[in-house]
């Protein structure tokens, strides 16, 4: 199997790279791509995210990975957006008003309101329960802890896209996403201890067909 | 929210160090083998502060971040010299989750903007080193230097910066074991919207309580875990069996 992780130059790929590769078989390519040139028919297409909508849209665009990206998708090939990623995986978002998002997953992403009790950003561990007795993805449907840091959220069109949802004060919100073959995660697999690990496996065996 | 407990390495670059009052720094261990047995013990965060990075003029050693992404599964947090946009991107490609600015946000609250532009405003840790526990006086540069700042413009204006959390160190109380200073995290919590780390002085899970209850979202326990028997797990289970929402583990 393919799997290449999207360098934008401003994200997190040390920790995302160590947890993949804790699942890779020998068989397995693994590979970074910084530019669009570099993607070559990947099976599993890793998106992580940090920062600022914008920052991110901007650079997958000087990078010529928006239709890369697109195409791939359209081919077939998994794609998973992790934090940021997940965001930019939608159409729009509060935080950067005008800038398109890669329209994969229709949806806006909305800065959290205040809550009795909480603070903004949402940092810290948060209970993610799934929506849909998920068979891909098992460890969302067992109320496990993961690892959050983000203002925004992902606020998907269709009720059919959702995944998990976690609380926020006296409400909920969107923290798992999946569309055929693209799927988001608003908190960090990669930072969420054993939690995150099984998360990980099952998405490697999810590129695989194998779950 | 589950309330968030960070134990802090300070390090000089390589070793672990142990300070009081922000001075008098000792060597206690490796820092990286410090940070793998916390890593093992799956705790809920990390942060790594340097304490002698501005005099070396430099940031916290890439190796060691390098080290940290590569072998632990949890976020952490880095701190000490950083002082540019560039600084802040390499800590962010090494592995680091946040990073602390102390100094540089009060000289240059620019800089913070800079780097929530492209980071985004949850990547910014803020510290402010309180002094003492009488008075408002924050100093900068490991203690050594006050600085004269309107806290009441000062705090309030940090989320628009693009702040994204804030870290209340206590330059009396660090080191000591001796209690938070419960009235700076009231104080700070009465001005800000944003998440408080409580820091300095935490030898309990009672000082972990009164610190949640008067506004901290997450204490950062330094001396506690590195010279008592009392384990991170000890202070989340006291949580948990009094009643506070702590990480499931």
């Amino acid at each position: 199997m393919k799997i290449t992780v999207i360098d934008l130059g401003i994200n997190n790929l040390s920790s995302v790279i160590k947890s993949v590769k804790a699942f890779t078989k020998t068989t397995d390519i693994l590979s970074i791509a910084s530019h669009g040139n570099e993607v070559e028919s990947p099976d599993l297409v890793i998106l992580p995210g940090l920062g600022k909508f914008s920052s991110g849209m901007l650079e997958l665009s000087n990078r010529g990975l928006i239709p890369i990206i697109q195409e791939f998708v359209v081919k077939g090939s998994k794609l998973v957006g992790i934090c940021l990623g997940m965001q930019l995986l939608g159409n729009s978002s509060e935080e950067s008003e005008g800038i398109s998002g890669l329209g994969l997953i229709p949806g806006l992403s909305s800065k959290f309101k205040s809550e009795a009790n909480e603070r903004i950003p949402n940092i810290g561990w948060r209970e993610v329960s799934g929506v849909k007795t998920e068979k891909v993805f098992r460890s969302l449907n067992q109320n496990l802890d993961f690892y959050f840091v983000h203002s925004y959220h992902f606020i998907p069109t269709y009720p059919g896209d959702l995944l998990a949802i976690s609380g926020y004060g006296n409400s909920n919100f969107v923290s798992a996403v999946k569309r055929n073959n693209i799927c988001g995660f608003q908190f960090h697999p990669e930072k969420s201890g054993r939690s995150g690990e099984l998360l990980v496996k099952e998405v490697l065996d999810w590129a695989r067909n194998e779950n | 929210m589950k309330i968030r407990i960070i134990p802090t390495i300070l390090t000089d670059g390589i070793t672990v160090v142990k300070g009081e009052n922000f001075n008098n720094w000792r060597t206690v261990g490796n820092a990286f083998a410090v940070a793998k047995l916390f890593g093992d013990r799956q705790v809920d965060e990390l942060l790594l502060l340097d304490v002698k990075a501005r005099e070396r003029n430099q940031i916290v050693s890439e190796d060691l971040m390098h080290k940290f992404s590569e072998n632990l599964n949890i976020p952490f947090s880095v701190g000490g010299g950083i002082n540019t946009i560039g600084d802040a991107k390499k800590c962010f490609r090494a592995g680091a989750e946040k990073i602390v600015i102390g100094a540089a946000a009060i000289e240059n609250p620019n800089l913070v903007s800079e780097i929530a532009e492209t980071f985004g405003n949850q990547a910014v840790i803020v510290a402010l080193d309180f002094l003492n526990v009488f008075g408002n006086e924050i100093v900068i540069n490991s203690g050594k230097k006050k600085v004269e700042i309107d806290l009441f413009k000062f705090i309030p204006g940090l989320v628009d910066l693009g702040v994204g959390e804030i870290l209340i160190q206590s330059v009396e109380r660090e080191g000591t074991m001796s209690g938070p200073d419960l009235r700076k995290v009231e104080f700070v919590s009465s001005l800000t919207s944003l998440p408080i780390i409580a820091s300095g002085g935490i030898s309990s899970g009672q000082d972990v309580q009164n610190a949640i209850n008067s506004g901290a979202s997450a204490v950062s326990i330094g001396a506690l875990f590195q010279f008592t028997r009392t384990t991170p797990r000890d202070i989340h289970d006291y949580l948990l069996t009094t009643g506070f929402n702590v990480r499931k583990i």
